[in-house]
């Protein structure tokens, strides 16, 4: 068995009457954010992963919300988070479950995911999902394509990552021609 | 009189054409008109398309990716649905039908009449989706408590009807769920609008009646004027205590202002 740590990152200063989980609440205003208390969360949360490094943990792993998704989350970008996290640790594995393939394009996702290969010195396990459905609506993508994009975005993503290049891609929504990403990945 | 029910199963060339099958209801006799349907699709045949059929020989396809009419993976747009309509219109020998195209239809019909204005005799928009104001003040049909949608579409929105168009959650079936589904592909981004339409329309030389709703709660009634500005031949129609489907909700007053924009001695070109 192998333990992670999967934090989420939730806000815990919310005032009772916060209107969360009301049909119309989402986006959560981010007047209920308040910016010095949310920064020493993000530092409490880094030290406590330290600590887990420290204390032999197998990894750490946390997951992208946009707009705080349904539990003001703070990680809009799993990547940065990951990237901090190699950073401060020495042993464990940094995953992140994981990046919402239909709102980025896969090429950027395959070169962050090489970064932070490299970042962690081979301690990067990657994750993908296909997000929320608010999430569409604020990233303005369509959801009527959600599946076929995380298809088609996942074998790009695979296909750079793991291809001699330069290759080609054309696919439905992301085409490709002659290009490679730099750095390859580690593992 | 009951409407026929046919379906008419395209088959494509394999490269250009595409393979598609096209459900439709018909009643009717004199000229072809051709009724297409908003956003989620038809319920039935329905009162408005019976009076219609007292002078029109009138066609209500299901459109590509709604009831039983499969949408080809390329198609994207209302355009996309304008070209597989013209597959449609030979199939049946429809010469130069009269267009009658509400919300989504509306839209579908200026594309129609911008790609082939030869094929179109006369075109009525009723409250068409292309052209918006400002999308953000738009109300998201999409991601909304469906228990609002009535609100979003009709002037009472206590309607009895409404249920027949934006049904109870509870009573989503698959065929609906499908409807919704080609709507979200359809007009999801750019919201309910296309970027260019507007550039394009002073091509669109058919004669022209815009039909609004004057309390239609989705588009305001000023969208109206947006239309008739654009387009070179064309005049609009406001119909009281009426919405986004003004037909339900002011039928006999739509019907009048069709026939009084198509005259009973004016044949169209079946």
């Amino acid at each position: 068995m192998r333990v992670f740590n999967m934090v989420l990152f939730g806000w815990p200063h919310l005032p009772d009457d916060a209107p969360v989980g009301t049909p119309g609440s989402y986006p959560l205003s981010n007047r209920y954010f308040d910016p010095v208390q949310g920064n020493a969360l993000l530092q409490q949360e880094l030290d406590r992963i330290t600590l887990s490094d420290e204390l032999g943990l197998d990894g750490f792993t946390c997951q992208e919300h946009h707009g705080g998704g349904g539990f003001c989350a703070m990680v809009p970008s799993t990547h940065l988070m990951a990237a901090a996290v190699s950073q401060r640790t020495k042993q464990l594995q940094v995953a992140v479950t994981g990046t919402c393939i239909p709102l980025h394009h896969p090429l950027a996702i395959a070169e962050e995911v090489a970064m932070l290969d490299h970042l962690s010195n081979g301690r990067f396990i990657w994750g993908a999902l296909r997000g929320f459905p608010t999430e569409y609506l604020s990233y303005n993508v369509n959801p009527a394509e959600s599946q076929a994009r995380f298809r088609e975005g996942f074998s790009l993503v695979l296909k750079a990552l793991s291809s001699e290049g330069p290759f080609d891609f054309d696919g439905q929504f992301y085409r490709v021609r002659d290009y490679n990403i730099w750095p390859k990945p580690l593992q | 009189m009951a409407p026929q029910q046919e379906t008419l199963e395209l088959r494509g060339d394999g490269a250009v054409r595409a393979s598609i099958q096209f459900c439709y209801r018909q009643a009717g006799q004199g000229p072809p008109l051709v009724w297409l349907h908003w956003l989620w699709g038809e319920p039935g045949w329905m009162d408005y398309h019976q009076r219609l059929a007292e002078r029109f020989q009138v066609f209500v396809p299901d459109l590509p990716g709604y009831g039983q009419s499969a949408l080809p993976e390329w198609a994207k747009t209302p355009h996309d649905l304008a070209v597989l309509l013209l597959q449609f219109f030979d199939a049946l020998s429809l010469k130069r039908p009269i267009i009658v195209g509400s919300c989504l239809g509306g839209w579908v019909g200026a594309e129609l009449a911008l790609l082939r204005p030869e094929r179109i005799a006369k075109l009525v928009l009723i409250s068409p989706l292309g052209l918006v104001q400002d999308w953000t003040k738009v109300p998201n049909l999409f991601y909304t408590d469906p228990a609002r949608l009535p609100q979003y579409l009709f002037a009472d929105a206590a309607l009895e009807q409404a249920a027949l168009y934006v049904p109870d959650l509870s009573n989503w079936t698959d065929a609906f769920i499908n409807s919704r589904n080609a709507s979200i592909r359809l007009v999801f981004d750019p919201y309910l609008h296309s970027r260019s339409l507007r550039h394009h329309l002073h091509l669109l030389t058919t004669p022209t009646l815009v039909v609004w709703g004057e309390q239609d709660p989705l588009l305001a009634p000023a969208h109206a004027a947006l239309w008739t500005a654009s387009l070179p031949q064309a005049h609009s129609v406001m119909i009281p205590r009426a919405g986004h489907l003004p037909y339900v909700e002011g039928c006999e007053a739509v019907i009048q202002a069709i026939h009084t924009f198509i005259p009973s001695q004016e044949r169209g070109g079946a």
